[in-house]
């Protein structure tokens, strides 16, 4: 991972801008490993300014109808596709009930960038320090793929292997991200920044249910090279939100998250972060 | 019009609907027939001997015209050490170090075959740290610094990494420190900034087989570009022309030589065609300069009546592999140390160092920002130790105008400003004895700090300006200047002066955006906030000398003698008689009779302005007259800091600096409002990182941090003084520096008046204010976090 590039131009690239999805999954058979799909472009063009990567076809997916869609499938929940803008999302109350991804995006970068910018993109990025995929962990929310052979969905969670790495092969596509149903999931964000959009730490936590079908996602981001979730600080609020448990939670995660030290940010600031969006998130849930 | 009609009135800068409209036209927009595209192949290791160079391939790729390393321009080129090169030669000194130059038919190919050039190194023990290049036996990067060719007031170290050592005596120190009650003993850290201007550096340039040049280039001096390339490539000045359109913005970093040399040879070296080079943002902070990064060291006595008997400081500065300008910030931050204070025993000397990382150069503050940082943090922390108010420890010891000597025995004349009435406005401005406000959560604390400070223009002695005002047939005017516009308004200040000097419209004042060293009126360079006060005289003598020509043939044509006649409102009027008047058109192209006849000619004034009154430093002792005036001023801000986050915000903001005359007062607050968000930028936010090979870890404005627009504070107070200087253009001075110089100290001496913490080190990020509190308060911290994670009613999850 690197920051800024010394290069001025794109390497060479086919650009194609499919109409149909089908036309989009053939475009990525033909072309195989040389492909990349793009949909707002943030991060594909910065990675392709640093050569981070040099896909010979550019696959733009916004002219894609099946990507454009915001649908509530019934029994399952909320299917975002791919070529959606963060805008977009966070106009009409779309993402009612998941304040948590609704609050990660509210502040993702700028307003320009958010009007180009799609959940999709900013999750296959997979940059640490960017804010949906600890919102998207922490809603239990999938990744719904697409490829010649047929269809697969895995959770976000297992999605992200690594930093700029993700679990999607050649000749795949990313359609959409669904959400499952939330149910009265209470849930909320908090991050940390410093002076750029980039977080030096966040956390997203969901509660779902109640009593001892209660359960609770703590997911750190930006902390490390993924987000990670903190099993101790989740059973700490297990059986409630209580100033004690708060408190615990707050302890709990700043010792037990892995933080690293990077050009942001030292480890040992950031375990002071983890302690301090904890306690606010929490504390914020609390009152809601 | 009348003759104040416009100076000291809100006129909006001329180049504005240019700008805004996007018709301004920069270097990158020179698109010259048959231009080819530079692009520099830089080194990957920190120091070490250039053992080979392949360029096969890189040559193989198609549309490259050549590939040029430092053999092919073995020159060493510079202003004041003389010490660059423009491709490496023989060895590389810094992790980015330009090693090798594509110049190809399009970019793209430039930037594939960039990556086919193979350097093989054989490395040599780098240093990066500037105190420990200092030591015996650290590797050297400048073996042959005896050859350099310096200016004659700076003093290399030969066969040691120091690049200048200025030093400073005035008075005893050691006596002084016997007569103190109190002492403060500190370290202070500084780390390198980029001036982040959004134009990067860039440049087009065409030899011509006649053997001259043409240049274009985004620079703040372009006389001096012209100088260096002369004296250093032997080429004769006249046949160099350097050309400088619309400026995105320089703050130093564009005052000397660039990339301009470079180019010129490659375009001589593919065969006389132009060559453009553009750096990306990530070049241009790890092959560009930066600002220095400095360890100061300072012990200061006061005695209990707040007097400051003694200050004796140590400034190490990290200039990188080249120290082609830092040299005289290295000097400037030496002979400023005393700041606005009479010291009467003062103790200084400032090192410019070489290590291996980017090279480093001028920025807005030009060492005084440095020197400040320290000085006025010691007064804050000296007040607290004696119980003392600020303001009263300050009062204690300024300078006293038509008293005092500065730190370089300089008597301070009566008309150089008024310190007291600055720090006096301050304290208004900040509401100093009110009652503080209540922060907005009880982890928070607010707070209020200030700070003063003073500068002038570092410059040569016989740096000299010039203006030429030409009429025009209908008697509008155009003015002729030389100094720079890259947001300043410098120009319409000055024609503002001009109209106001005919009784014109400043309107029919022009002045051409592009400078040309072939065309505009010579100024040394666009530095120092010299600009309107150097080229501003020199205005006003070029309108002193047209109005002679007017007057002398309003007098032939009206017969009155030149005493009776007098120019105003755009016209010559005999005094006491406005009836008896000609217009200024009828007179600037000549006056001509009823019958043809025709006498005069166009007019054209001229005016030039070098000082008198500088002179050299003495090489042991720096006592002398560095500059050309003292502008004093001062910040104060009201903070509210996140105990928890260590996260800083500026409330309000105040500024205050005695200008002697506000020529522009809309021109003027937008260069305070500016430069106080630099200066809280650069206190705040900004820091070049480097890895354990001296790289820069965080060359974009993702990674390295900017003040944005949540982050102005939203109270803003600009203030001025105006206590005119006698040799001042109407008695003005020189601002567009001064307004970042005292931003970070005033909010570090809010944070410590308040907690007692110290911030010795910038910038006082949040990370960093959370460990000075961490490491010095602990307990504050834990107080903080208690109160923070207080939760009076628990609410239960909704099910």
């Amino acid at each position: 991972m690197s920051f800024g590039s010394p290069y001025v131009t794109l390497p060479d690239f086919a650009y194609h801008r499919p109409k149909s999805l089908d036309e989009a999954l053939a475009l990525l058979k033909e072309h195989g490993e040389e492909a990349k799909v793009m949909g707002g472009g943030v991060g594909l063009i910065a990675f392709m300014k640093e050569r981070l990567m040099s896909p010979a076809h550019v696959i733009d997916v916004k002219e894609v109808p099946e990507l454009r869609q915001v649908r509530h499938v019934p029994g399952k929940g909320l299917s975002i596709g791919a070529a959606v803008s963060i805008k977009e999302l966070l106009e009409g109350g779309t993402l009612r009930g998941y304040a948590v991804l609704e609050e990660a995006l509210a502040r993702v970068a700028d307003p320009m960038i958010r009007s180009r910018a799609t959940l999709a993109g900013n999750l296959c990025e997979a940059i640490p320090w960017v804010d949906s995929p600890p919102a998207l962990i922490a809603l239990g929310a999938s990744v719904e793929i697409a490829g010649t052979g047929g269809t697969r969905e895995v959770p976000v969670s297992g999605f992200i292997r690594g930093p700029v790495d993700i679990d999607l092969n050649p000749g795949e596509i990313v359609t959409g991200i669904m959400l499952p149903d939330p149910k009265g999931t209470l849930s909320a964000f908090e991050k940390f920044t410093a002076g750029s959009e980039f977080s030096l730490a966040s956390v997203a936590v969901a509660l779902a249910g109640g009593g001892r079908k209660r359960s609770v996602a703590m997911v750190y981001g930006a902390v490390s090279s993924t987000p990670v979730r903190c099993a101790e600080a989740e059973q700490a609020v297990a059986d409630g939100l209580t100033p004690a448990n708060v408190r615990r939670a707050a302890d709990m995660a700043s010792e037990k998250v892995e933080c690293v030290d990077d050009v942001l940010a030292s480890a040992a600031y950031r375990r002071h972060l983890v302690k301090v969006i904890t306690t606010r998130v929490l504390r914020r849930m609390m009152s809601a | 019009m009348t003759a104040d009609a416009f100076v000291g009135k809100a006129v909006p800068p001329e180049d504005t609907v240019r700008k805004v409209t996007g018709t301004a036209l920069y270097t990158y927009d020179w698109e010259v027939p048959g231009t080819l595209y530079a692009k520099l192949v830089t080194s990957t290791v920190p120091h070490a001997k250039i053992v080979r160079i392949s360029l096969e391939s890189a040559k193989a790729v198609p549309g490259v015209v050549a590939v040029l390393t430092g053999k092919d321009m073995p020159f060493r080129v510079g202003m004041y050490a003389g010490d660059r090169d423009l491709l490496a030669v023989e060895k590389v000194r810094w992790a980015g170090h330009p090693v090798a130059l594509v110049v190809a038919e399009t970019l793209e190919a430039g930037e594939r075959a960039s990556e086919l050039v193979d350097v093989e190194y054989e490395t040599l023990p780098a240093v990066f740290d500037p105190v420990k290049a200092m030591e015996a036996d650290a590797p050297l990067l400048h073996e042959r610094m005896e050859e350099y060719k310096h200016a004659p007031v700076f003093y290399p170290v030969p066969g040691t990494n120091i690049a200048n050592r200025f030093r400073l005596v005035h008075g005893d120190v050691e006596k002084g420190f016997g007569q103190a009650d109190e002492l403060v003993e500190e370290e202070f850290r500084i780390s390198h900034v980029s001036h982040a201007y959004l134009e990067t550096q860039n440049v087009v340039a065409q030899a011509y087989r006649d053997g001259t040049y043409e240049i274009w280039t985004s620079a703040q001096s372009p006389f001096v570009v012209r100088q260096i390339i002369s004296e250093s490539l032997n080429i004769p000045y006249n046949k160099i022309t350097i050309r400088v359109p619309f400026v995105g913005g320089g703050f130093g970093g564009k005052a000397g030589l660039q990339w301009e040399a470079l180019a010129a040879m490659a375009s001589k070296a593919v065969g006389y065609r132009p060559v453009k080079l553009v750096l990306s943002r990530k070049e241009n902070f790890s092959s560009g300069a930066s600002r220095e990064g400095v360890v100061a060291n300072v012990k200061a006595g006061f005695t209990k009546d707040g007097k400051c008997v003694a200050y004796k400081v140590r400034f190490v500065l990290d200039a990188g592999a080249y120290a082609d300008y830092t040299v005289n910030v290295s000097r400037a931050m030496g002979y400023s140390a005393e700041g606005v204070y009479e010291v009467p025993n003062v103790q200084c000397e400032s090192l410019a160092v070489y290590t291996n990382k980017v090279p480093t150069t001028a920025m807005r503050g030009f060492g005084y920002s440095e020197s400040n940082w320290v000085l006025e943090q010691v007064f804050e922390r000296a007040a607290k130790k004696l119980g003392m108010d600020s303001a009263k420890i300050r009062r204690v010891n300024l300078l006293r105008p038509g008293e005092s000597h500065t730190a370089t025995g300089e008597k301070v004349r009566e008309d150089v400003g008024d310190p007291r009435k600055v720090l006096q406005t301050v304290l208004e401005g900040i509401d100093w004895d009110g009652k503080v406000e209540r922060p907005s959560e009880p982890w928070k604390v607010r707070a209020r700090g200030f700070a003063l400070c003073v500068k002038g223009p570092s410059q040569p002695p016989n740096a000299s300006s010039s203006a030429i005002l030409k009429f025009n047939e209908d008697s509008t005017i155009d003015l002729v200047l030389g100094t720079g516009n890259f947001g300043q308004g410098t120009a319409t200040a000055i024609s503002q002066m001009v109209a106001d000097q005919f009784g014109v419209a400043v309107e029919k004042v022009r002045v051409d955006p592009v400078r040309d060293t072939g065309k505009s009126a010579y100024t040394w360079q666009t530095v120092g906030s010299r600009g309107l006060f150097t080229d501003g005289v020199a205005t006003l003598r070029a309108c002193e000398d047209a109005k002679g020509q007017i007057l002398d043939l309003a007098s032939q044509v009206m017969r009155l003698p030149k005493s009776e006649l007098e120019v105003a409102e755009g016209a010559v009027k005999a005094k006491g008689r406005p009836w008896l008047s000609i217009p200024l058109r009828e007179l600037v192209f000549g006056y001509v009779y009823p019958n043809g006849n025709t006498v005069g000619g166009p007019v054209i004034g001229r005016g030039q302005y070098t000082s008198s009154l500088n002179t050299y430093l003495d090489p042991q002792t720096g006592q002398g007259v560095p500059t050309i005036f003292h502008t004093f001023g001062g910040t104060a801000v009201d903070i509210e800091l996140d105990l928890v986050t260590g996260a800083i915000e500026v409330k309000k903001a105040v500024q205050v600096f005695d200008v002697g005359k506000a020529i522009n007062p809309l021109l003027l607050k937008m260069q305070l409002d500016g430069g106080f968000i630099m200066g809280m930028s650069i206190a705040l936010f900004e820091k070049i990182k480097f890895d354990e090979q001296g790289w820069v870890m965080n060359p974009n404005f993702t990674s390295y941090y900017l003040a944005r627009m949540k982050d102005v504070p939203k109270d803003f107070v600009a203030r001025y003084v105006e206590t005119p200087q006698f040799d001042g253009p109407l008695g003005a001075r020189g601002i567009g520096e001064l307004s970042m110089i005292s931003v970070a100290s005033a909010i570090s001496n809010a944070v410590f008046r308040s907690t007692g913490v110290k911030l010795n080190n910038l910038p006082m990020s949040p990370e960093e204010v959370w460990a000075a509190i961490s490491s010095q308060k602990p307990e504050l911290l834990a107080k903080a976090m208690e109160s923070y994670g207080r939760v009076e009613t628990a609410v239960k999850a909704r099910q």
